[in-house]
């Protein structure tokens, strides 16, 4: 199969990356920032690259040569491109602005590796054809991130991260678990296999046991509403490019990415299971808005918003009709994008004034413009105001929601934007304009690398409205529909790649 | 015969769990250093 050889690169590579900065970077002051640069950049051009690699369907590669069901498969095909896309975009972004960013820390190797690893973990969480194998990625990312959380050693991290843990960890049980029913009820692990037997014996009790452990293991990664009790503490308390990294990757490549692949190609959807999933999103995004309006804390309001984005995501996936899916798959992009701008920006003030109390900002407009206006430009995205990126996904949710018939979710919807303009509008009130509350003379704009890393987004954010013309969809979004839709016919179009 | 699958897999759970608990121990240790207290109705200075 020309080209499969790629696909294990992007694990490898970012395993390679981190290896290199724990061995030498200690030493050589100057390497971390290279190489973590360079590593997610050659990531991200490999990833657009398995866009022209998958036009004759998907491409499977196996492990060590032994072929499917008995060695690991690694499986790249329309959903696995459009993730990696994401992932390694919002990374490369992310590692550019940590070059300024993580000088007020100490040892910045460490930041590296670890940053490295997860993402790692994420790709191969994206790419792998094999249950067993997806649990190990999801731990690897996992740890990465709960140290990564407890980067900065304070009282808060530290209890936060600790919160983050045990909570994280609770859920990898169950997730554990359900592989475990899994495996004992089809004695296989690859994922193709398991969905062909499974097919062959219809719904059991087994099949709904496991789907409740994966709601709860997989919905607690998720963060969806009655699992996020981490999620405002862990977010907020991360150093900033962290936080972008987990509110704008990690918590859709392990949550909503893994739910759906496991939902909708190896189990299948049931008509309960996508209700459970359409009432848990429209949970998340009402609370979620609800929670974030009256915070103070800019950081701990973002991070409110992630519930809330994420219960789009949910809504519009759970819908499973073709418009709704490719809504909550375009929402799932766009969210990555302006989310992870908002917590660089945020990150940009801290930065700068030493403070995320929005009350003691004010005027930083007239300091910082670069700041403020690439905020602007993700608030206004976030908000679902035209012609930013985020108005296309929602009012796609939206549609697809009424032509479900499912008038009380459209109706949840646009509430919850309205009221996520209102929080966005007090934090350009208060953060950018208005008067100032202290003595603005000695704050500056941020370093060049910061201001690089948050217009490059800034200007996918503006522009992102453009992937829904035809002929940009059918190679991205539309790719990514078409699996899902395709749900349990999963099986034997792997199974035909391999024969 | 016995299926080996699962011993292979169940060492690899041991060693991913060892792995959470290290880290969930280094933070623990920590969090003794920054509040003096285990007691975890001390240590809620997040609200969650």
């Amino acid at each position: 199969m020309p080209g499969a050889n790629i696909i294990p690169l992007f694990v490898a590579v970012a395993l390679a990356g981190a290896f290199t900065i724990a061995i030498v970077g200690k030493k050589i002051k100057w390497l971390p920032d290279i190489v973590g640069s360079f590593i997610t950049l050659v990531l991200f051009i490999l990833s657009l690259l398995t866009i022209g690699m998958i036009n004759n369907g998907p491409i499977v590669y196996s492990v060590g040569f032994w072929r499917p069901p008995i060695g690991i498969s690694m499986v790249l095909d329309g959903l696995s491109s459009f993730m990696l896309i994401t992932v390694n975009l919002v990374a490369f972004a992310i590692a550019v602005y940590s070059i300024n960013y993580m000088k007020k820390f100490t040892s910045k190797w460490k930041f590296y590796t670890l940053f490295l690893l997860m993402v790692a973990g994420m790709n191969g969480v994206i790419i792998t054809g094999d249950l067993f194998n997806f649990f190990v990625f999801l731990e690897i990312a996992s740890v990465a991130s709960y140290a990564l959380v407890a980067f900065g050693t304070e009282r808060h991290e530290l209890e936060a991260a600790f919160k983050y843990a045990v909570m994280s960890t609770v859920g990898s049980l169950f997730i554990l678990l359900g592989i475990v029913f899994l495996y004992s009820f089809t004695s296989t692990l690859n994922m193709a296999d398991m969905t062909m037997i499974l097919a062959q014996k219809g719904a059991t009790n087994i099949t709904l046991m496991v789907s409740v452990m994966f709601i709860m293991g997989l919905g607690l990664k998720a963060a969806l509403v009655p699992f996020h009790a981490w999620l405002p503490d862990a977010h907020p308390s991360a150093p900033a490019p962290i936080s972008a990294m987990l509110s704008g990757v990690l918590i859709k490549s392990l949550g909503i990415y893994a739910l759906c692949r496991i939902f909708y190609n190896v189990i299948g959807l049931s008509p309960n299971i996508s209700s459970i999933l359409m009432f848990l999103g429209a949970l998340s995004m009402v609370v979620g808005v609800f929670l974030a309006i009256g915070q103070w804390d800019l950081k701990r309001l973002l991070a409110y918003h992630s519930i809330s984005q994420i219960g789009y995501i949910i809504l519009g996936l759970g819908l499973g009709t073709p418009l709704g899916i490719l809504g909550g798959l375009f929402h799932l992009f766009n969210h990555s994008l302006f989310k992870s701008l908002l917590f660089l920006n945020s990150g940009a003030i801290e930065y700068s004034m030493g403070t995320r109390d929005l009350q003691q900002m004010g005027n930083l407009a007239s300091k910082m413009p670069v700041t403020s206006t690439t905020n602007l430009t993700a608030s206004m995205s976030i908000a679902g105001v035209p012609p930013f990126n985020g108005f296309w996904s929602k009012l796609i949710i939206i549609v697809a929601a009424v032509e479900a018939g499912r008038f009380g979710y459209a109706f949840w919807a646009v509430l919850a934007s309205v009221i996520t303009l209102a929080s966005f509008m007090k934090v350009m009130k208060y953060a950018f304009f208005g008067s100032a509350k202290k003595d603005l003379g000695k704050i500056k704009e941020v370093p060049s690398f910061m201001k690089i890393s948050m217009i490059s987004l800034a200007l996918v954010c503006a522009i992102g409205g453009i992937l829904l013309i035809p002929a940009l969809r059918e190679v991205f979004l539309q790719r990514a529909t078409d699996v899902l839709l395709a749900g349990t016919k999963y099986a034997s179009v792997i199974f035909g790649v391999i024969r | 015969m016995v299926d080996q699958l699962p011993q292979a897999l169940v060492l690899t759970a041991i060693v991913i769990g060892l792995a959470s608990t290290a880290l969930l121990v280094a933070i623990a240790m920590r969090i003794y250093e920054k509040y003096g207290t285990f007691d975890i109705t001390k240590i809620r200075e997040l609200k969650g």
